[in-house]
């Protein structure tokens, strides 16, 4: 190296030491060895060391004292201290809580006296609530299960922080809009969380089905399914901190507080309105008979009747299609008649006032569906989607009970309609019983019987179809489950539409049991329609893609002739075919039966994938 | 019979249109802004509004957005004419909630006096805490162990004639509206000024309007030494809606 670079290179060095020395004698000043000199406080000298920061230097906190000299001449005051530098998950949780964004608390209003802070004991529960209570006195807490288990020792037990949160304490003011919505939503999880857990109720010796049973009510089902403002969730019945078991006379659940505590929410009912089973078990057959046989009684109903139906179904299409087939195969097509005869008369069979009433039924029970089978299925994925397309779970709530006053109302109807069926004006109860069980009437006879014999023997090649009157024993029984169906899902429903006022007449156990029957009948109806009746009127290989008679209330004489004879000749003998002759259906009545037929069919077939997705896709 | 028509329609129209202008003059609710907008228009500099903290000195000076001014909502109408003579100042008044249009009037009581440019952030401090931005300290009041007692409490402890000095801390309207027996009265705006007034050696129970203040005027009094500090959980609120319930039971 030449000397003039040696002179530079030791210029230089001499310039900077000289220039970087009083910033590194500060700097190293600052490493915490001279703070003490001044900030000679026995919390610094001796127990910070042993605090759980006592591995830090004094500025690893107090970062932002640089400069020895203004700091000691009071030039550079140092801010307050940023814990979020290094507890960053902390800090941003404490963003959210309470005590920052109201009360304006800081990290050490809690942790404190910060510089001699120690690790909060081996019992982390318990050091919770003894910070807790500083301020906010719970003697209830302490005597409910919570808060005892928490003394004893069980490090499961929830203490505070477990349902408040722990940084991220959040609290819903009961003046807030939003409360109780959002609290009961926010703590109902909480709840949840850990009584779902399986090995940690039998751990407790507590049930460990009473989530899954919550879930299966009412209250539980719409709070799942979007709608927690108006239900009861945990601690509306529990209340907060003072969880007593109910042989404990001081708590809420107890039977002698119970009106209270239902009253909180429900007015108006008869005391015996606290009979109903807040989460009872539909299969413990020993404390819930009542519960438990209901559930039989419908299982067996829906079993039997898809059991029959569906085989009944399969057999009909199986022979149907087969039919077809050799019709096809030999070549053999439907004889064409000639334009002009009159078997291509269009004849009346249902009225305008039935094709109506069919039309409001159908739009009845769609939206019955739609708004209802979210609650039933609430956790299906396809559940909160619906909902949302009603614009929620209150507005799909008012649909619901819209369209059950209308199917109300049509159920009315023709319950009137069939009253003047057996009893016409100016006639009176003469012969009311031939007509009850006539050719004409829906009431079921020995001939239905036989027909439906006639059409086994029909399915297995055995026979030819039997011969139908005006009704076969199919459609009488569409109409009739329908009937039926309306006591008990109606009634059912009523009772639960007007729980308190439904007390009066009957004890608040029986909601338990109209849950069930309304819940069981519901699927009944709707996998019904949607297989059993859809094949009925879609899918026979003959009437495919849909038969819109029922739309239309016309059919050829001809069409009259095949499928029911006995009424063919009936008619013709009593001379009122000419009275039924009717025009053919005009375009638009063909467009707007077959849209709103086919637009019925695809959304009841979308309806039963979803259920049967729901049932059987865990 | 046409002529009268066009008349009455004429008068109606006219009716409107004049009706209608003196609205627009005085309007008659503060404008709500949002913490972000407040953000964004003090960021951007220029015409920059006056934040007016109106809860009391202790809780101004105990954290509030930077650059505000602390004026309690009680003294506004005394002490504003002087500090803004001029009328078309812009205002944005705020406090600890969103209930500064029940509680404090400042912002009405503004825009009585004839300032015309008067807004309210939406939310007070928690939301702007709550939008992510931070506040100021002048003089933080160290938070204090501050047992809260709940109404069954101090009602039998006043059936106990315990020693209890209560001090409620609303403002003096409020306080002469109906107060607990026995209580006496230091409105929390003037408390910074009147602490000494205060024996240190008697158990104190604060209480608020509702609860929600009471915390840190207690921690206030710790700080100056008083020995047994409660407050009162729910404030006067609360305290009514219990003596309700009571004379009901009865």
């Amino acid at each position: 190296m030449s000397v003039r670079i040696r002179i530079v290179a030791l210029v230089s060095l001499i310039l900077g030491v000289w220039l970087a020395a009083p910033a590194w004698a500060a700097f190293s000043a600052l490493q915490g060895r001279s703070c003490v000199g001044c900030h000679d406080d026995e919390v610094f000298r001796v127990r910070f060391a042993g605090s759980v920061h006592g591995q830090n230097s004094c500025t690893s906190c107090h970062s932002d004292i640089r400069n020895l000299e203004a700091h000691r001449s009071g030039k550079e005051k140092p801010a307050a201290v940023r814990c979020g530098s290094c507890h960053q998950e902390v800090a941003r949780d404490f963003r959210l809580n309470f005590h920052y964004l109201q009360e304006d608390f800081r990290c050490t209003d809690c942790h404190r006296p910060i510089h001699s802070l120690k690790k909060a004991d081996s019992n982390f529960k318990l050091a919770v609530i003894k910070k807790c209570t500083e301020c906010h006195a719970n003697d209830e807490y302490a005597a409910s299960g919570h808060g005892e288990s928490v003394i004893i020792g069980h490090q499961e037990a929830a203490t505070c922080s477990d349902c408040h949160g722990l940084h991220d304490t959040r609290v819903y003011h009961t003046s807030l809009e939003a409360y109780p919505g959002e609290a009961r939503e926010f703590y109902t999880q909480k709840c949840k969380k850990c009584h779902a857990d399986r090995q940690l109720m039998e751990r407790f010796g507590l049930s460990a089905d009473v989530v899954r049973r919550f879930d299966e009510t009412y209250h539980g089902k719409v709070e799942n399914i979007g709608y927690p403002t108006r239900v009861a969730g945990c601690a509306d019945c529990h209340t907060t901190h003072n969880i007593l078991p109910k042989t404990d006379p001081r708590s809420s659940i107890h039977p002698k507080n119970l009106v209270e505590n239902c009253g909180r929410c429900h007015h108006g009912f008869h005391p015996r309105f606290v009979e109903y089973k807040a989460h009872p078990d539909y299969r413990d057959r020993k404390n819930y008979p009542s519960l438990f046989w209901t559930f039989v009684l419908m299982s067996g109903l829906l079993i039997f009747t898809f059991l029959f139906f569906w085989v009944h179904t399969f057999l009909w299409w199986r022979k149907s299609y087969w039919e077809k087939h050799r019709l096809e195969r030999l070549g053999i097509e439907a004889e064409c008649l000639p334009p002009g005869s009159e078997g291509l008369v269009q004849i009346q069979r249902f009225s305008m006032r039935e094709r109506v009433i069919h039309v409001l039924l159908i739009v009845a029970f769609m939206t019955l569906v739609l708004t209802g089978f979210p609650i039933k299925y609430h956790e299906a994925p396809w559940a909160a989607l619906l909902v949302n397309l009603w614009g929620g779970a209150a507005m799909a709530g008012l649909f619901h009970r819209i369209a059950a006053g209308l199917l109300t109302g049509l159920f009315l109807y023709v319950g009137w309609l069939s009253f003047r069926f057996l009893f016409p004006k100016g006639v009176g109860a003469k012969g009311w019983l031939e007509r009850l069980l006539g050719p004409d009437s829906l009431c079921p006879r020995l001939k239905d019987w036989e027909d439906m014999k006639g059409m086994f023997r029909w399915f297995f090649d055995r026979g030819e179809m039997p011969k139908f009157d005006r009704w076969t024993y199919w459609e009488k029984f569409d109409f009739l489950a329908v009937f039926w169906g309306m006591f008990a899902i109606g009634g059912s429903g009523f009772l639960l539409w007007v729980p308190e006022w439904s007390s009066w007449i009957v004890p608040g156990w029986v909601l338990n049991v109209a849950t069930l029957v309304h819940s069981e009948e519901a699927l009944l109806a709707a996998l019904f329609i949607f297989t059993v009746h859809f094949f009925n009127t879609h899918f026979i290989p003959t009437k495919f893609p849909m038969d819109g008679i029922i739309f239309t209330g016309r059919y050829r004489m001809e069409e009259l002739r095949e499928q029911k004879p006995l009424h063919y000749e009936r008619l013709r003998a009593e001379g009122k075919i000419e009275t039924l002759k009717r025009p053919h259906p005009g375009i638009p009545l063909k467009i707007l039966s077959g849209i709103f037929g086919l637009a019925s069919l695809l959304l009841g077939l979308t309806l039963t994938i979803l259920i049967l997705w729901a049932i059987f896709g865990g | 019979m046409v002529g009268i028509g066009w008349g009455i329609m004429g008068i109606a129209l006219f009716s409107v249109l004049a009706g209608g202008m003196p609205v627009q003059a005085a309007d008659a609710l503060p404008k709500p802004i949002e913490p972000a907008e407040l953000q964004r228009t003090l960021e951007q500099g220029g015409a920059i509004p006056v934040l007016v903290n109106t809860m009391s000195y202790l809780e101004c000076w105990d954290h509030s957005i930077p650059g505000s001014i602390c004026l309690p909502c009680e003294e506004f109408s005394q002490k504003a004419p002087n500090l803004f003579p001029d009328k078309g100042t812009p205002f944005v008044f705020y406090c600890e909630s969103d209930q500064c249009y029940r509680s404090c009037e400042a912002a009405t009581e503004a825009l009585r006096m004839g300032y015309i440019r008067v807004s309210i952030l939406r939310g007070g401090t928690p939301a702007w805490k709550g939008a992510g931005f931070s506040t100021v300290s002048r003089e933080r009041i160290p938070r204090a162990p501050v047992e809260s007692v709940k109404p069954e409490m101090l009602s039998r402890w006043l059936q106990e004639k315990r020693d209890l000095l209560i001090l409620d801390v609303r403002r003096e309207q409020r306080f002469e509206g109906g107060h607990i027996p026995g209580a006496v009265n230091i409105p929390l705006y003037r408390l910074h000024e009147r602490y000494a007034e205060i024996p240190l050696n008697r158990p104190v129970l604060v209480v608020d309007s509702q609860g929600f203040r009471s915390f840190l005027a207690a921690s206030y009094l710790v700080r100056k030494g008083v020995g047994d500090v409660k407050r009162l959980f729910g404030g006067m609120a609360k305290w009514q809606a219990f003596t309700a319930r009571e004379k009901g039971k009865k």
